[in-house]
């Protein structure tokens, strides 16, 4: 184990540990901060999941409704952004199954997920011509990413934009290792000709 | 080297580039740097990673402030309602525990005090037995019930 693995460890877990407690209390300091620390990564997976900015929108908040509901089950033993992504995860198919026509598959749809390409930066900091580099950089990925299998979308990003382990991608999506590894290898697949078409087509 | 050890040396490879960032041995890196190095579809393979991994980073999607906003107070005001809940249940909970106790300490008094009566009033042992089990359950019981139906009020009102 390296040296920040060793002092990583420990820390993590109590951190773990005090989420934990302020979620079996109902904590509103506690659930502040969380939402505070994870509203970006949580709505990117979801943008990512769905499809579509407004569906992961109203998922969001149900997101942390549930965790909030449901508190007491973080043992604070696990990372807590596998334990949230995962709920994230049931909830996207729950009301993709309610949602009668749409499910997990169906929203790989490329109509649906022209929306994807639709998002918000941050108002401060970058200039109008980082703003413009950004927001194509961020379509011509968006671009790539929704020709791929949404189960293949998500554990590319899990792994590569969340830095998430195999073991934690397979904590998060239910799926055995191999099933994420075998995800993971085909989704690269499938980008590479996109990722290199994108790349000229920009460069040129 | 046989095509059976080259495809087994791009699998491993291919198992280390996907755990890019992760932990890996000095071994491991050192094998996966001179396998890219002479292996052309690795290389590519390599690249592709690299270039999705530096793309993704590059691509940001904020949260809109005021949905995290509304999201906090719906969640805070969510929060209180299920705090009072349980405010509201403590006092169950405690004498739910003081009657266990009490059940414990009483249990063998109640069952002398009930053979004793058996005994005297000359009753089977099966009645004076129902009796006892009666008496020893309807605490419990009561508390259960009450316990029961505030859970099911309390999910009928929120």
């Amino acid at each position: 184990m390296s040296f920040a693995a060793l002092v990583a460890t420990p820390w993590l877990e109590r951190e773990g540990a005090k989420i934990a407690r302020g979620l079996r209390r109902h904590d509103p300091d506690t659930l502040d901060h969380l939402i505070e620390v994870y509203q970006h990564r949580l709505l990117r997976y979801l943008v990512y999941l769905t499809g579509n900015r407004e569906f992961a929108e109203d998922l969001f908040q149900e997101t942390w409704m549930r965790v909030l509901e449901r508190g007491n089950q973080y043992n604070g033993k696990s990372r807590f952004d596998t334990w949230l992504f995962a709920i994230a995860r049931h909830l996207v198919i729950d009301a993709s199954r309610k949602k009668s026509c749409l499910s997990l598959e169906a929203l790989t749809n490329p109509a649906e997920e022209s929306n994807v390409a639709t998002m918000e930066f941050a108002s401060a900091e970058p200039t109008p011509f980082e703003h413009s580099h950004m927001r194509e950089e961020s379509e011509r990925v968006d671009s790539a990413l929704s020709h791929l299998d949404a189960v293949q979308r998500e554990v590319v990003m899990l792994r590569f934009q969340e830095e998430m382990s195999l073991d934690e991608i397979a904590e998060v999506t239910g799926a055995p290792l191999s099933t994420v590894k075998s995800r993971l290898y085909r989704g690269l697949e499938a980008l590479r000709p996109r990722l290199e078409m994108t790349g000229k087509a920009v460069n040129a | 080297m046989s095509p059976k050890n080259i495809r087994m040396d791009c699998d491993r490879a291919l198992d280390l580039l996907i755990a890019r960032g992760l932990e890996q041995s000095e071994h491991d890196s050192e094998f996966l740097q001179s396998h890219v190095a002479s292996c052309p579809s690795c290389t590519e393979q390599s690249q592709t990673i690299n270039r999705a991994v530096n793309d993704m980073r590059s691509s940001v999607t904020y949260a809109n402030p005021a949905m995290v906003r509304a999201t906090q107070m719906r969640v805070r005001a969510r929060a209180a309602e299920l705090r009072a809940q349980q405010e509201t249940m403590r006092p169950l909970w405690i004498s739910s525990a003081l009657a266990l106790g009490w059940a414990v300490v009483s249990m063998p008094l109640l069952w002398q005090g009930f053979s004793w009566l058996g005994h005297a009033t000359h009753m089977p042992e099966l009645v004076w037995q129902t009796g006892f089990g009666i008496m020893a359950l309807a605490p419990i019981t009561a508390v259960g019930t009450i316990g029961l139906a505030s859970k099911f009020h309390n999910k009928a009102t929120s």
